[in-house]
């Protein structure tokens, strides 16, 4: 019996990646863009970086998506590519009339030192610096937040008097139109549609403002996330917020920034697991000035008592998890919270908080584990070879583990791009909870390795 | 071995139209063209990407039947200020340590491009001191306006490979050696060495799914190169009968017409085996024609909407009309004016060159095809409009051969019989 929990830390240094978790930021630009109704997203750079972002994303959410690029080749890129730039601003403006062009820099434009001068002053145009080389998708999402939300909120007067008018896209159609005032923020991070719907339905007590709302992307036929999503006016109206703005660590920086303009930050664990999910819960009730609904307890029991049903399979069994920091360390108390023993934790990005996420979580379940940061794949599987698994959570690379150990690998986040429907799958919340058990419970108890 | 990093420069020409800035381009960069379409297929090669995270990530496993690594230098701000050289010279170290693989294939990008790191010389200094092969591939995204420019510059780097003086070149004269050029789907290029070795050829390559550093090395000792895919592969067979005077032929197995000419198009080159491939070519015509004519009756008529790369699209053509079908029009990505004439001749079918996804709906609209046949760009958007849709690409499955027209119609038969496309347009 392990008297205190402690974790044995690394940080990579290697000059060598191999399968590394980690993706750069403007496909956390592209996917916070996507959230957003009526927005394009432009990558401003080489023609591959949107096509790459853009196959990546089409093979997780299987959804048409669509990403404009300026195009810049070695000869613009000789003379600047700023004309590239207003001309796409231009043609998109006239081909497709949008609510709002979300242009993320590339490492080609950033590494010559483009000015965006050009782009800064129009009011429907965010210019984010995302170069790869300086941070992960994560990086990126927050950053393209909090330039989407430093644009709307100085351009604000006209817009955000336009939000009530508009087709909030999670206040309800009835009677009750909410004030701006009484609406909490709700920055959900690099998450999937399955997971903001989960949000939606167990906070619906609550008047929520999704920044932004993902689950446009997850849409159904003949139509698109195009027409979906968060409105331009509901996110200028953000700072309007009487209440606070939540976060899971992956919105830091907008946060703060709102913060700054007068609106309450409060972090709260990724809310994976039945009690990080409990503490959501509570928190959103308190702030909204409200009980916790009988629905929601009825929620957490339904799940609960599924939950329970697989614990016998899953006790004792151990599991690694891998994928971003925040995410993996509320999976990590989940697996606890199971029964389960979690002996290594992975993330492929650099971050100050991990290693103490993880050590808090170590110590209060009297665990040991193992805490790979700005690591790979390729690490973690020399970890597992010698120190036997019984699962793997993460994204669908872990895959190439899975196979060579035969053991299960339950999807989550993202990418998935070799199986259906996972974007819809829920990790947050009650149902999320119960979708994880009952799936790590499903492939041990004689799933894909029979 | 003449395998160091790139000694030959390599020139890019442009083509092709550029891309309007703001479009929704289903076009990738020379980086894309070069690490995924051409060298991601050669087996047991380090592919190291050096490059922030981005291209490395994006690029790992972006075709669905290249299974592998992602290798990467992952660079961050401090390397692009101070230069990533010794941190890629260390990698390719380690690489060729712990994983021991035939070769290390360096990429660049467009930061590495632009930071001015000289990957060819650390490539000649790791390939002196590791003793593989180690080759560097200057295929920044920024270079050129398609991903045809990383096509060649791919080509022009593997040709390094190339044994200068191949062993057995002066004894050819009862040699039936070939190299099948300009194919990256292994299932494909299985089938196809299965049919020539039947034949009596011996395929030195497959160029370049399942080809390896080995038997990428022994192509220069072939008699003739069959190339499929001029676009993308042209290059390399240039390359060779320039240097080593080995002739070329464009050919496909597509359809069956187009595989019954290109094989007697080889044919020619081998007049030993001539009646063996005639032979062939008639067994096979009378065991698939009551499967076609099986086929042409069920299909007779339909419209088909073609989208591939320009080649892909050319050779296309004929097998659908040898199923009955009519082409309801055709796009490509990068095709030159002088591709777009050549799909004009075999086929009065209007042509669309670059549509972006908006656009395409449109031309959906205007068409009306009863299948669209294209790869996985846009088999999301057909699905969304419930437009039924075949991957041309054949993943997992060979398309090229006699026998693999058939599995092509079965599948064209298939997707167009689903009860599913009509009950998804019940409310639309």
């Amino acid at each position: 019996m392990i008297e205190a929990g402690r974790i044995d830390y690394t940080c990579n240094s290697s000059p060598l990646k191999v399968n590394p978790p980690k993706m750069c930021q403007i496909i956390g630009g592209v996917l916070l863009t996507l959230g957003i109704r009526r927005a394009v997203p432009l990558i401003h750079g080489s023609q591959g970086c949107a096509n790459f972002v853009k196959h990546l994303m089409c093979r997780h959410f299987k959804e048409p998506i669509e990403i404009a690029t300026t195009g810049v080749n070695e000869k613009f890129a000789a003379m600047g590519g700023e004309r590239n730039l207003i001309e796409a601003v231009e043609n998109i403006r006239e081909r497709i009339n949008p609510s709002l062009i979300v242009v993320n820099t590339t490492c080609l434009i950033e590494t010559i030192g483009e000015p965006l001068h050009a782009v800064e002053g129009m009011g429907d145009v965010v210019a984010v610096r995302t170069a790869s080389y300086s941070g992960s998708h994560l990086d990126g999402y927050d950053r393209t937040l909090l330039e989407v939300l430093k644009k709307l909120c100085s351009f604000s007067p006209d817009s955000a008097n336009s939000s009530g008018s508009g087709t909030g896209s999670n206040t309800d159609s009835g009677t009750h139109t909410p004030s701006e005032e009484e609406r909490i923020n709700l920055i959900p991070g690099f998450v999937n549609p399955g997971d903001v719907r989960e949000l939606k339905k167990l906070l619906s007590f609550a008047e929520l403002n999704f920044l932004t709302d993902l689950e446009a992307i997850d849409s159904p036929l003949f139509e698109t996330y195009f027409d979906r999503g968060t409105d331009v006016g509901d996110i200028a109206s953000a700072v309007n917020s009487g209440v606070a703005t939540i976060h899971f660590g992956e919105g830091v920086r907008s946060a703060e920034f709102l913060e700054s303009r007068g609106v309450e930050s409060i972090r709260m664990p990724f809310p994976a697991g039945i009690e990080n999910t409990d503490r959501l819960v509570s928190k959103v009730a308190s702030l909204a000035g409200v009980e916790v609904p009988d629905r929601v307890v009825d929620y957490r029991n339904y799940a609960m008592d599924g939950i329970i049903d697989v614990t016998p399979v899953l006790r004792g069994k151990r599991v690694a998890i891998f994928g971003d920091p925040f995410k993996v360390a509320s999976l990590a108390e989940f697996c606890f919270e199971l029964g389960m023993k979690v002996t290594a934790v992975m993330t492929g990005v650099k971050s100050r908080e991990f290693a103490g996420e993880m050590e808090r979580v170590a110590a209060r379940n009297r665990a040991r584990i193992a805490v790979f940061e700005n690591s790979d794949l390729y690490t973690l599987h020399r970890f597992v070879k010698e120190n036997p698994v019984n699962v793997i959570l993460g994204d669908f690379r872990g895959k190439y583990i899975a196979k060579a150990e035969k053991i299960p690998l339950v999807r989550v986040s993202f990418p998935v791009c070799d199986r259906f429907g996972y974007h819809r799958q829920p990790v947050v919340g009650y149902t999320g909870a119960l979708r994880v058990a009952e799936e790590m419970g499903n492939l041990m108890a004689g799933g894909c390795w029979g | 071995m003449n395998a160091n990093a790139g000694t030959r420069g390599v020139k890019v020409k442009s083509r092709t139209s550029e891309t309007r800035p703001g479009d929704y381009t289903e076009r990738g960069c020379s980086f894309l063209g070069c690490r995924i379409v051409v060298c991601g297929q050669v087996k047991n090669v380090v592919h190291l990407v050096h490059s922030p995270i981005g291209c490395a990530y994006y690029s790992w496993d972006y075709r669905v039947d290249s299974r592998g690594y992602c290798f990467t230098t992952d660079l961050d701000e401090f390397d692009v200020i101070f230069g990533g050289e010794k941190k890629l010279y260390s990698a390719v170290e380690i690489a060729v340590r712990e994983f021991r693989p035939d070769a290390v294939f360096i990429y660049q990008t467009c930061t590495t491009g632009l930071i001015g790191d000289d990957i060819r010389a650390i490539a000649r200094r790791a390939s002196e001191e590791f003793g593989i092969p180690v080759l560097a591939f200057e295929c920044a995204g920024f270079r050129g306006l398609t991903q045809n420019t990383g096509h060649r510059i791919a080509s022009e780097t593997l040709f390094n490979l190339l044994d200068s003086n191949p062993e057995k070149r002066l004894d050819s004269s009862n040699s039936n050696r070939i190299n099948l050029i300009g194919d990256f789907n292994l299932k494909d290029a299985r089938e196809l060495e299965k049919v020539f070795e039947s034949l009596g050829f011996e395929v030195i390559c497959t160029f370049t799914a399942n080809s390896t550093v080995d038997r990428i090395r022994r192509m220069s000792e072939a008699d003739l190169n069959v190339v499929q895919c001029s676009k993308s592969s042209i290059f390399i067979a240039e390359l060779m009968e320039e240097k080593f005077g080995i002739p070329y032929v464009e050919a496909n197995f597509f359809g069956l017409q187009n595989t019954a000419n290109s094989l007697r198009m080889i044919a020619e080159f081998f007049p030993r085996l001539s009646t063996r491939i005639e032979e062939y070519i008639e067994d096979e015509v009378r065991r698939i024609n009551p499967q076609l004519e099986f086929y042409r009756e069920r299909l007779g008529g339909k419209r088909v909407f073609i989208s591939h790369g320009v080649q892909r699209a050319i050779y296309w053509i004929r097998p659908f009309e040898e199923l009955g079908m009519e082409i309801a029009g055709v796009s490509t990505y990068f095709g030159s004016r002088k591709e777009i004439e050549k799909i004009r001749e075999v086929s009065k079918a209007r042509v669309f060159d670059n549509p972006s996804l908006d656009e395409f709906e449109e031309i959906l609209l205007s068409t009306m095809p009863d299948l669209v046949v294209s790869d996985d760009k846009l088999r999301h958007l057909c699905h969304k409009l419930a437009v039924p849709f075949l991957n041309g690409r054949g993943q997992n499955r060979a398309y090229s051969g006699f026998g693999g027209f058939m599995t092509f119609a079965r599948d064209v038969y298939e997707t167009l019989n689903s009860r599913i496309w009509a009950l998804a347009r019940e409310f639309a």
